[in-house]
């Protein structure tokens, strides 16, 4: 097991600041700075993100709100601090008057706020970083071979240490958030973590019947939330309806992981979970088709953290009443799996690919059309698990 | 050009997996994606294995209800789309020892000229904001960790 990092004090921290990029030490400075400004409006909370210890600290009450929400059903209030092995520090300056420090950082920051081409080029050097790289709107450099790694996008610098397990960031606005870190906070970041821990973000959904998962994996637009809400509402827990955590465990099988809590739907495609309709005013426009909604508010105890994976469905919207299954081959699931999981920003490449092929191996596959009777999804859900479950 | 002494090497970044027949194939460097079956998967898996041209004709020819003539023309057609489209780079055979599957299994099976499926909706996606990192662009050693074991076993 990767050696958990007791939260340090003042004292140790310094020490362990010393092997880092030097712009890390002060950019941790500032956290502290902000933390000082408003000790009132300090959130903190532990959680359990793929089986290890997380804490999550944010200066400013909007930052806070809307960060946490995602992660609230992987909450552990009684993680003690010996087993925090990442620490997440977010700072709003908007709430704090604090700055992100004066670094490179800074020219990437008018330079993705400008929309300027050519960002491998410009932004100023300070010749430690090792590598740089656009990457969805934003500017990702690494520095000390890999160890230390930061993005930048507009209104947003944040930093990760993989050795030390401390991430820090500095937001311009907790209110002006975009869509995307409202429903998936920080996913570059916690995708090169969750690497490190030898678990693996892929492109699908994750529901789970007494801790048996079913992965729902698919394009955009396949159908996964429209099935992982269905099963939710006939007393399925959730995990996920477009992203999870694949984990391989000793002896062959595979564990799924929840990530976030958030689901996205069409707003005309809510009337369909009548349980999920009573969140949906707390839910947000997300861009500009889907509405964010959070199962964990309204059917907290049907979200789940963990499952073992025994079947793979594979959802497309069929024009037909009902809603068939047939057997899919394992080239079909693991083309249906594999582009849209490994080709994302820093995708886990080779040894992505061969994970889910042992994972598409080892577990029954099948093909869902969607048809009208969406009522009815959970029980051929239901089956494809027994199915699995017999296999085991 | 293709000769019956050509041996197909697949290219870095080049991930494959083939299971019931079919070949999946992943270009990890530009996203685009192909599929291959039946006759097409045993070329690949043959490919794989460090076979020549000449030695995969024989394969076929062996397995398959199929001339030396039309076995060689369709293998050197794929090997050909295989090399464009950047999978597999060709090499004169060296005579090196490999592994060299010489099982052939059944025989007289039906004969369907092999087909590459390419798949680019993805490939073209990432054409828009090249270049996409991966994780292993970021090499760093973690500590080591034991696997762990599923829970409750």
């Amino acid at each position: 097991m990767r050696r958990a990092n007791p939260v340090p004090d003042a004292a140790h921290r310094s020490v362990r600041d010393a092997g880092r990029e030097p712009a890390f030490g002060r950019v941790s400075a500032a956290f502290d700075k902000a933390r000082q400004a408003r000790p009132d409006d300090v959130h903190e909370s532990r959680y359990v993100f793929g089986g290890r210890g997380v804490r999550l600290r944010v200066i400013g009450h909007a930052l806070a709100t809307h960060i946490m929400r995602p992660f609230a059903h992987l909450q552990d209030a009684a993680l003690p601090a010996d087993r925090v092995e990442l620490e997440i520090d977010l700072w709003d300056e908007r709430e704090t008057n604090v700055a992100h420090p004066s670094d490179s950082s800074q020219a990437d920051l008018r330079a993705v706020e400008s929309g300027a081409t050519g960002w491998d080029v410009v932004g100023a050097s300070d010749g430690e970083e090792s590598q740089r790289w656009r990457v969805g709107g934003g500017l990702a450099t690494s520095f000390q071979s890999g160890r230390v790694f930061r993005y930048v996008r507009p209104g947003a610098i944040t930093w990760l240490d993989r050795e030390a397990g401390r991430a820090i960031g500095w937001r311009a606005s907790g209110v002006q958030l975009p869509p995307q870190e409202q429903s998936k906070p920080l996913p570059l970041l916690l995708g090169i973590w969750y690497y490190d821990c030898d678990i693996h973000v892929v492109h699908a959904g994750l529901v789970a019947w007494r801790g048996q998962g079913v992965l729902v994996g698919g394009g955009s637009g396949a159908g996964k939330s429209t099935t992982t809400l269905a099963c939710l509402q006939t007393g399925f827990e959730f995990l996920g309806d477009d992203q999870c955590g694949l984990q391989a465990l000793e002896g062959g099988s595979f564990l799924g992981h929840s990530l976030y809590g958030g689901a996205r739907v069409a707003p005309n495609h809510v009337e369909h979970f009548p349980q999920l309709r009573a969140g949906a005013g707390r839910g947000q426009a997300v861009r500009d088709d889907k509405l964010l909604l959070f199962p964990a508010e309204v059917l907290p105890t049907q979200l789940a953290r963990t499952a073992t994976i025994r079947a793979i469905v594979l959802p497309r919207v069929a024009t037909a009443e009902q809603s068939r299954v047939r057997r899919a081959s394992k080239g079909e699931a693991l083309l249906r799996l594999a582009p849209t999981s490994l080709f994302t920003a820093f995708g886990a490449g080779a040894r992505g690919f061969e994970r889910l092929a042992q994972l598409v191996e080892r577990v029954p596959c099948f093909w869902l059309e969607l048809g009208r009777d969406i009522a009815a999804i959970p029980q051929r859900v239901e089956a494809m698990l027994d199915e699995g479950a017999a296999r085991r | 050009m293709l000769t019956l002494q050509t041996r197909l090497r697949p290219n870095d970044g080049v991930a494959a997996k083939v299971f019931e027949g079919e070949a999946i194939i992943i270009n990890l460097s530009n996203g685009i994606y192909y599929s291959m079956d039946n006759v097409g998967a045993l070329i690949w898996e043959q490919i794989e294995a460090g076979l020549n041209l000449g030695e995969i004709v024989a394969t076929l020819t062996a397995r398959y209800d199929v001339s030396a003539g039309q076995a060689q023309a369709d293998l050197e057609r794929l090997g050909g789309e295989l090399v464009e489209e950047g999978i597999v780079q060709p090499g004169q055979d060296d005579g090196s020892s490999r592994d060299r599957p010489r099982s052939v299994g059944a025989t007289g099976l039906r004969y369907d000229s092999p087909r590459l499926e390419i798949y680019r909706d993805i490939g073209h996606l990432l054409a828009l904001d090249p270049p996409m990192p991966g994780l292993r662009d970021v090499p760093w050693n973690a500590p080591a960790q034991d696997a762990p074991g599923e829970p409750g076993t």
